[in-house]
């Protein structure tokens, strides 16, 4: 039996937990309200009958390492970097974020991408594509072309993927925001497991194999003709974008919500904001030919309503077919 | 410690940060919004730092103290939760409904009663809206309620009852135990869905 409150409950499982901007900002939030309360010199007590302890650091703690490492780190950046090109800044007050070179910038990025897949967060990603693209699932891998005025079942105007652990779910809407497929992998004992649910026609289909690669959905090409995701997701695709081109740090701009670093570069990957309290990124544009994609990304503790996020799940009443060749 | 205890010493605060915020988060982002509610949530966070001496947990448990401040700084922005309650209700399911009977699938159900349930959920007081959704969404009991709104438990209760009663007769056409619409009354002109990110 089900009621109202059940249904209202639905409603609110389908929004994605806190993303890392978020951690930050709250963290930067009540450290603020620390200050203040240093400044003023207040003393707090702990009620009626109790001793207040003795002021300590706020994140001196284990309980949140990641977060609050980033968080010193930027503070200890900002103090050794005054005057930074980025920003174009001259002596700014302290905590604010600067940046000194591109390179510093890059290797700050590379480095944070290659600990992404270690820091248990998961990863969400959404792109959206420009009008003609076609994303066509496969057994092993998602097909994706673009074919501008061509009519196809397959036309997808954007991708949500979720990520984490090797586990991955991807989602593809049509241009006017209708399901066309999900598809979701899940390793186990050397082999992973692929399957894909059609909306269109209301199927479903499953492969199982082994040397499948694990993250190879709908992305836009990089610096090579024939780029797809590999193994490594989205991460590792941006950290070979990085290392076939140049780029350069361009300032900063306010993108989801979060001041971000802007990087602009000459290949595939034209534009990326990263967030400078973590260095992941926040956006990032491609072109690649006339396929020219924008992802947002977001970077998520693994919580069960996000973890949920990774599973692929079959409607009731649908259609078991084979898998494509 | 902070799960019910005071939060007074930092390690409590940052336990009670680590544990709580989430689902503040949550809560804060369903009613207003992700780009609000990241604002909202670490407000609610600074303001029960700097309050954080006035908690007693033998008024209230410390995430009925958080849903409070949460709650109060929501109320502010009422402008911003009916204006999206009232996209959300101008969304449109996925799925036809003829198509959707025999796709039993709790998402699919969610997509179609979600423009029903903004509509609806725009439609009560403000007073009703939070005492439901305290309910519905922070999972809080009537007396938790009653502190977080500081009122007495039985109008807690009674102000949920009538919250509920309104918002199932905005559902009038919804089965419960079907889980879908009664026959025509079900909106067949909606047929696809917009995505708010």
């Amino acid at each position: 039996m089900t009621d109202e409150i059940e249904v209202l409950r639905l409603f609110r499982d389908d929004m994605p937990g806190p993303s890392t901007d978020a951690w930050t900002r709250a963290r930067s939030a009540i450290a603020v309200a620390r200050a203040e309360e240093e400044r003023a010199g207040q003393q707090y007590s702990r009620g009626p009958g109790r001793q207040g302890p003795a002021r300590r650091k706020l994140f001196s703690m284990a309980a949140g390492v990641t977060m609050a490492a980033a968080v010193a780190a930027a503070g200890l950046l900002a103090a050794l970097l005054p005057n930074s090109p980025v920003t174009g800044g001259h002596g700014r007050a302290a905590g604010v974020q600067q940046i000194r070179t591109t390179a510093y910038v890059i290797t700050r990025v590379e480095h944070a991408l290659s600990l992404s897949g270690s820091n248990n967060e998961l990863g969400y990603a959404r792109t959206v594509y420009p009008p003609g693209t076609i994303a066509e699932p496969a057994a092993n891998v998602v097909h994706v072309l673009l074919e501008p005025g061509a009519s196809s079942p397959w036309s997808v105007g954007s991708t949500v993927r979720w990520s984490y652990q090797g586990r991955m779910s991807l989602s593809a809407f049509s241009p006017t925001g209708q399901r066309v497929f999900a598809r979701g992998i899940t390793p186990g004992h050397g082999k992973q497991t692929t399957v894909v649910v059609i909306y269109r026609d209301a199927t479903w289909w499953r492969a199982a194999g082994g040397a499948v690669p694990e993250q190879n959905e709908p992305a836009p090409p990089g610096c090579g003709p024939d780029v797809t995701i590999g193994p490594g997701g989205w991460p590792a695709f941006i950290r070979e974008e990085l290392s076939c081109g140049e780029y350069a740090a361009d300032g900063r701009q306010r993108v989801d919500g979060v001041d971000a670093i802007k990087i602009t570069g000459d290949k595939g990957l034209d534009t990326l904001w990263v967030d400078p309290a973590t260095y992941l990124p926040v956006r990032a544009i491609f072109t690649f030919g006339r396929l020219r994609t924008q992802t947002g990304f977001r970077w998520l503790p693994p919580t069960p309503a996000n973890l949920a996020r990774l599973s692929v799940r079959v409607p009731a009443g649908f259609r078991q077919v084979p898998p494509p060749p | 410690m902070a799960a019910g205890g005071r939060i007074a010493g930092p390690a409590e605060f940052e336990s009670a940060f680590q544990q709580h915020f989430p689902s503040i988060y949550l809560f804060i982002s369903r009613r207003v919004g992700t780009a609000l509610a990241e604002d909202l949530a670490a407000e609610t966070f600074a303001t029960a730092y700097r309050r954080r001496a006035s908690f007693d947990p033998e008024r209230g448990s410390l995430r009925s103290w958080l849903y409070g401040i949460a709650t109060n700084l929501v109320r502010n922005h009422w402008r911003a939760e009916q204006h999206l309650l009232a996209l959300d209700a101008r969304l449109l399911p996925e799925i036809d409904t003829s198509d959707s009977s025999d796709a039993a699938d709790q998402r699919v159900i969610a997509a179609l009663l979600a423009p029903r349930l903004a509509a609806a959920l725009g439609l009560l007081t403000r007073d009703q809206r939070d005492v439901l959704l305290l309910h519905a969404w922070a999972e809080l009991s009537h007396e938790e309620i009653a502190a977080v709104l500081e009122i007495a438990p039985g109008t807690a209760r009674s102000r949920l009852s009538r919250a509920r009663a309104a918002l199932r007769e905005q559902l009038g056409d919804f089965d419960f135990d079907l889980w879908m619409f009664d026959g025509p009354k079900a909106d067949p002109a909606r047929g696809r869905q917009q995505h708010r990110d």
